[in-house]
Formats: structure tokens, C-alpha cells, sequence
């Protein structure tokens, strides 16, 4: 999978499933500020990146993802890592 | 592989709906529970929904309390923070034991993804995932 294509899969799994406005999805975008993630819907997160791309996220490796871009990064090395 | 006669949960009657841990394999629980008439999710003789989602919440509450990591600690409080993906094809009515399978799927910190199904003399009759969130100590 190439990376606009991991981009573009999260961006509308954001959409569908933790019902974020997409006008709100931005590369800067703060995940808790400005997407208003809250603790629900990491735990959400983690499923749905597990089943959408077979990645096991790892609590711990959250502390330093502060926004979106952060995230892609995140997701986009773990998937070419497996 | 273990086998418990005794649960240890932090709800008190009437609020149990666990009766005995049948077993825990690894990440899953599987429970036992007898619905009668006075229970106090049962409706015209049918233990209705709410119930049937409590019983999976306490057999996940039940086989982590299981957990040889928690052995003789008082049992932690959780909470069910989201109901994902609830099937109920049929309500067991008083005097059926229904058979509980829990498998955690995911830890994230004090979260727990759980999936739950619950069968009737072998035929699955209720299916969830919770989010439940445990209490810090």
C-alpha cells in the first residue's frame, strides 16, 4: 500500500467511523484539540487501525503523536515495518 | 488452562449475573449464568436485554479478576464506555443457563476491547464488543 493510499484509508476511517467532520482533517490538525479525539475513541482507534491495516498499535508510542501528520507517519511505518 | 468454582466480582446481588466461571484460556472467559423469574432484568419471564449485556460485561469483570497477575486483590471497578456491534437474536427465558464467551481483545491501558457472545444450549443468541474502561488503583 503507498502512502497517499494509508493517508487517504485513515483520513476516511476518521470520517466513517469516529464521526469526524472531514472540513476538521488537516495534516496539523491537533488529534485532542482540534479533532476532539477523546479516550473512547483512541480505544476505537486502535481497533479500527488493527483491523483496516493489521497494525497492533502500542499505547506507549501515543505519547509523542500530537496531530494528524504525526499519526500518518506513525501508521504509515508501522505498516512497512509488518 | 484453569477452572474456578468461585467468581470475584465488585457487583453485589441483585446486580450478579455471573453464577461460576466455567473456564479461562488465556484471554477468554467462559461463564455460566441461570436466568430465573426475580431477576432484575427479567421481563414477562424473558431476561431482556440490558441484562444479557451486563452478564458479558461481568464474565469480561470476572475473568479479569481471574487474572493470576490479581490474585487475592479486591476486584477493579469498571465501566462500560461503548457498545459496538450488538446482535440479540433471542432472549432466554427463566430457567435457562446461558454460556458466556468473553475474549479481550485489546489492552490499552485501563481500556479492555472485549468480545462477547453468549449461547443457548449451543446456539448463539447475542453478540458485542464493549469498551470498558477499569478503575486506576
Amino acid at each position: 500500500m503507498q502512502n497517499d493510499e494509508i493517508i487517504s484509508k485513515i483520513n476516511q476511517l476518521l470520517v466513517d467511523e469516529i464521526e469526524i467532520e472531514e472540513e476538521k482533517i488537516s495534516p496539523a490538525a491537533d488529534l485532542k484539540k482540534d479533532l476532539e479525539i477523546d479516550s473512547l475513541d483512541f480505544v476505537d482507534l486502535f481497533v479500527i487501525i488493527e483491523r483496516n491495516f493489521g497494525v497492533k498499535m502500542k499505547a506507549e508510542e501515543m505519547a509523542d503523536i500530537k496531530n494528524l501528520q504525526d499519526f500518518y507517519d506513525y501508521i504509515i511505518k508501522r505498516v512497512h515495518s509488518n | 488452562m484453569a477452572s474456578f468454582k468461585e467468581i470475584n466480582l465488585p457487583q453485589k446481588p441483585p446486580m450478579v449475573m455471573v453464577d461460576r466461571i466455567v473456564e479461562v484460556i488465556d484471554k477468554t472467559t467462559i461463564t455460566a449464568f441461570l436466568v430465573k423469574d426475580d431477576n432484575i432484568f427479567c421481563e414477562d419471564g424473558l431476561l431482556r436485554e440490558p441484562g444479557l449485556i451486563e452478564n458479558i460485561a461481568q464474565s469480561a469483570a470476572a475473568g479479569i479478576a481471574a487474572n493470576p497477575a490479581d490474585a487475592g486483590e479486591e476486584p477493579k471497578l469498571g465501566f462500560i464506555g461503548a457498545i459496538r456491534e450488538l446482535k440479540i437474536s433471542r432472549l432466554p427465558k427463566s430457567g435457562d443457563e446461558i454460556i458466556t464467551s468473553v475474549t479481550v481483545t485489546h489492552e490499552i491501558l485501563n481500556a479492555r476491547v472485549v468480545d462477547g457472545k453468549i449461547s443457548l444450549k449451543g446456539e448463539q443468541i447475542a453478540y458485542c464488543e464493549l469498551r470498558i474502561f477499569l478503575e486506576s488503583r
